[in-house]
């Protein structure tokens, strides 16, 4: 069997370090994915600690847990850290580990931009949380921060605007080396039309977050200078104009929302294969995909605008509903993979099953709010709240949970367990349901979202005392995750190279890898070649 | 239970939008089921083609043979870029008539309404009769009547912050936006009292920023209108003693007098203590209220804050004053005598 060779000639010999020093100064891709993962899953902690204030706030009408100003901090804070401090920064992490895997690479195209990119998130996701101890509180003006509203908040505000800055350089800067790495440092035989389809998603993020990320720079240092340097962009009282800040942020805004999904599709698009033994069904359908959804996102941000009476809301209505396509195509690529499979039940791809089972809700209920008249019903409401969570968690979350539960044996060696990892399927994917499927109905029948109270009049209770239940069943299943975690460290490792009969290159390597990834590479041909080399291997034993 | 639980969730749906209180809303009613019915066959078909693999094509236990290696032909991606796209096509088609007979202006509106929305309340003003309604911040909610099967146009203004008009009944928003005033058009055909909401995240009491729409018959509409306008609005009240100087205390976005008076002929002291945090307040006089001539206005005061301006001599009378940003829910009358 022909493999290629990889390993550097020489490695430069390094003077013993602590394992903490290590750490802390690595530019090892491994080392840094890990410690993304880490690093986004304690924001996670925090923002979802943040959700279960608000359910509990919610849970009856004139409640007081929270105060308005706190409530109001707490649902912004809790928005914030979860789109740029948790989906994104856990996407990258999962990039960051298994990319240059995936494509047979050494290292990352610069390792120590990766550093940097890496140690700004927590810098600037403790920026944020640091306006709690301001005089004035952190910021309250939405994870949207709507202007004129964001001009009359405190220091709060500004510390929540630096923040965002310092997180949005590393997203870019993270997002310029998946770039180079991807198009450059792939292994000999690894044309683009062989690239897995994680890898492909990373790509397709990091080309919208280079695109659409310094629109939200702008944003925010326009907010800033109307905040402080005099200028008045957005405040109407001094000649400015508040569509200034609308069709800066949205364009921003909505290539965010596949930012955030993308790399679950990625994700999804490895698992259900592996498990199903089938290759991906239309690999290049799922590429193309990709592409259009890169593309068309561009067009789209419009629809966050069209209560309020300033963009031509046909046009925009019809390339949201356009983007539905190549969306929809990733579902039928998805079932027909499955078709005539056959299924393996680990919790990867459970997580991985019920990421395509809730997505498919975000997206429908998604077509409602495209169409703009529908859209005058619900929008601001809790209907958008719904679908938004079953877009972000159960779609981006559940494919998240599956790469955890796939990937976990790969950086580790140790396998998660597998009783544990039921349970916690089952209980996010019931708890999510009962917590967000009402907020259908909630929205329907005319709870605007962001209250931080209602009346028992208004007819919400009930909805939202179920929503409040549903969300302890979700807590529950993250600390059944914990728990977990914690057993598992204890075992010993046991997974070898290739645990689950894995397609791509990153389960061409000993489980968790050598720190320059490959001892060899198995013999590109296909976008599966650690199958190929499976079947090649068993082929040689039945002829020896 | 997967099964049951999954397949009951559209179901669900049904019969749960508002029925509408007029035929814009009637409109948005039924398109909401159009999406339904277009949206149901394909969550039927994605839950159930996964539901029916999981169930048929789990792997068996001692069955270590490779399922097929469909890799999937043009053919069938061609079919799945059709399919979606000729469901997209018909929803179009659907919504584009639904939002313009929405967005559509409707010619001849019986009642004219400026309604302006502020930190944390509305204010209605009936242009026609020279007549406004305020609700006041964290105490009552504006009121505020429509005539049945009258086309009411309104121009929604705001003159601080970002708000949304919000009527779940009229399965309606709209954005109320400072420097940029949206108009729209309605006819309820519902009699009734309805529950409104601002939509749009505002700040600190954005939850308390309600309104209640009551719409009624006209003769019942005009009745009211009559006896709003005979009760003392601002610019009609009366107040004594007159005195060189006067005092405006804010709080809770209210003025705490309704009534203030001065000498005539000499420039009178006014003290503004602005108890808001974070607000901006300023005093503003009219020749009336219907807004006709502005003769004073005076710089904001942002909360926490006190000052005191020297308001220009004016002939006796009486006049009608407010808080600019808050409109009428920070409004009196000035009696200068």
């Amino acid at each position: 069997m022909t493999t290629t060779e990889v390993r550097p000639a020489t490695v430069a010999p390094r003077p013993a370090r602590s394992r903490a020093l290590d750490w802390l100064t690595t530019t090892d891709h491994k080392k840094i994915g890990i410690m993304y993962l880490f690093n986004s899953f304690a924001f996670f902690a925090i923002a979802g600690a943040m959700a279960l204030l608000i359910r509990t706030q919610l849970a009856q009408p004139n409640n007081d847990v929270l105060s308005p100003k706190a409530y109001n901090e707490t649902f912004t804070m809790h928005g914030t850290l979860m789109i740029f401090l948790v989906i994104l920064p856990l996407l990258s992490g999962f990039g960051n580990y298994i990319v240059p895997l995936q494509i047979g690479a050494l290292d990352m195209a610069f390792p120590r931009v990766n550093a940097l990119s890496f140690w700004l998130l927590p810098v600037g996701g403790l920026t944020i949380l640091s306006g709690f101890v301001t005089s004035g509180g952190a910021a309250a003006a939405g994870w949207t921060n709507y202007v004129p509203l964001a001009l009359q908040e405190g220091t709060g505000e500004d510390l929540w605007l630096l923040g965002l800055l310092v997180v949005g350089t590393s997203s870019l800067l993270g997002a310029i080396n998946f770039i180079v790495t991807v198009l450059r440092l792939r292994a000999p035989g690894l044309s683009m039309a062989r690239v897995p389809i994680f890898t492909w998603a990373t790509l397709s993020t990091s080309v919208l977050v280079v695109l659409a990320v310094p629109a939200l720079t702008a944003t925010l240092m326009i907010v800033f200078a109307d905040r402080h340097l005099g200028t008045a962009f957005l405040d109407p009282s001094h000649g400015g104009s508040v569509f200034n800040y609308l069709n800066t942020f949205w364009f921003f805004g909505h290539p965010e929302v596949y930012m955030l999904i993308m790399g679950a599709w990625g994700i999804a698009s490895e698992i259900i294969p592996v498990f199903s033994g089938k290759p991906l069904f239309g690999y290049r359908g799922v590429i193309a995909s990709l592409l259009l959804v890169l593309a068309l996102s561009f067009t789209v941000w419009g629809h966050h605008m069209y209560t309020t009476g300033l963009v031509d809301d046909s046009l925009f209505s019809v390339t949201t509903e356009l983007i539905s396509v190549p969306t929809g195509v990733l579902f039928f690529n998805w079932l027909f993979t499955l078709w005539k499979g056959k299924i393996r039940f680990e919790p990867a791809m459970s997580f991985a099953l019920g990421f395509v089972a809730l997505f498919v809700i975000g997206g429908i209920d998604g077509v409602w709010m495209a169409s703009p008249a529908m859209d005058y019903a619900v929008h601001d409401t809790y209907f958008v709240v719904a679908h938004i969570h079953y877009v972000l968690f159960g779609g981006s979350l559940f494919g998240i949970f599956a790469g955890v539960y796939y990937w976990f044996p790969k950086m580790t060696g140790k396998f998660l367990d597998r009783r544990l990892g039921n349970l916690q399927f089952w209980l996010l994917f019931i708890g999510f349901n009962v917590t967000f499927f009402p907020m259908h109905y909630l929205g329907l029948s005319g709870m605007p979202r962001r209250i931080e109270t209602y009346t028992a009049s208004d007819g919400w209770t009930t909805l939202n005392l179920v929503a409040t239940i549903g969300s302890y069943v979700i807590g529950l299943g993250m600390i059944v995750g914990l728990v977990n975690l914690i057993v598992t460290w204890r075992k010993p490792r046991t997974a070898t190279g290739d645990p689950w009969e894995g397609n791509t290159l990153e389960w061409a390597t000993t489980s968790p890898p050598p720190p320059h990834n490959f001892d060899a590479l198995p013999p590109i041909t296909s976008e599966r070649p650690v199958r190929d080399q499976r079947l090649a291997a068993a082929q040689a034993e039945v002829t020896a | 239970m997967a099964v049951v639980m999954l397949s009951a969730l559209p179901l669900l749906l049904t019969g749960c939008v508002k029925q509408g209180i007029s035929d814009k809303a009637v409109e948005v009613h039924n398109l909401f089921y159009v999406i339904l019915w277009l949206a149901l066959p394909v969550f039927v078909f994605v839950e159930g083609m996964l539901l029916l693999s999981i169930v048929r094509f789990r792997k068996r236990r001692g069955d270590d043979t490779s399922p097929p290696q469909t890799p999937g032909g043009r053919g069938a991606l061609s079919a799945f870029f059709a399919g979606p796209l000729a469901i997209v096509i018909v929803l179009l088609l659907f919504g584009e008539t639904a939002v313009s007979r929405v967005d559509r202006d409707e010619p001849h509106p019986g009642e004219q309404l400026v309604l302006t929305g502020f930190q944390w309340e509305w204010s209605a003003r009936y242009v026609n009769e020279h007549v406004t309604v305020t609700g006041k911040t964290n105490n009552t909610p504006l009121t505020m009547e429509l005539p049945v099967d009258v086309t009411t146009r309104v121009e929604l203004r705001s003159t601080d912050v970002m708000h949304e008009f919000y009527v779940p009944d009229l399965l309606f928003m709209k954005n109320a936006i400072p420097g940029h005033p949206n108009t729209f058009t309605i006819t309820p055909t519902k009699t009734g009292t309805y529950h409104g909401q601002c939509a749009q995240f505002c700040g600190l009491y954005h939850s308390k920023m309600t309104l209640v729409v009551k719409v009624v018959p006209v003769p019942e509409f005009q009745r009211w209108v009559a006896q709003t306008a005979a009760q003392s609005q601002p610019g009609n009240g009366n107040c004594s003693p007159s005195a060189s100087s006067a005092t405006l205390v804010a709080s809770q976005v209210s003025w705490n007098k309704d009534c203030i008076a001065v000498t005539a002929g000499a420039p009178f002291q006014l003290t503004i203590n602005n108890k808001d945090a974070g607000i901006a307040h300023n005093f503003a006089v009219y020749t009336n209220s219907d807004l006709d001539k502005r003769l004073y206005l005076s710089p904001d005061v942002t909360g926490v804050a006190t000052s005191t301006f020297t308001v220009p001599a004016l002939p006796p009378g009486k006049y009608y004053f407010q808080c600019d940003i808050h409109g009428p829910a920070m409004a009196g009358t000035l009696v200068v005598g």
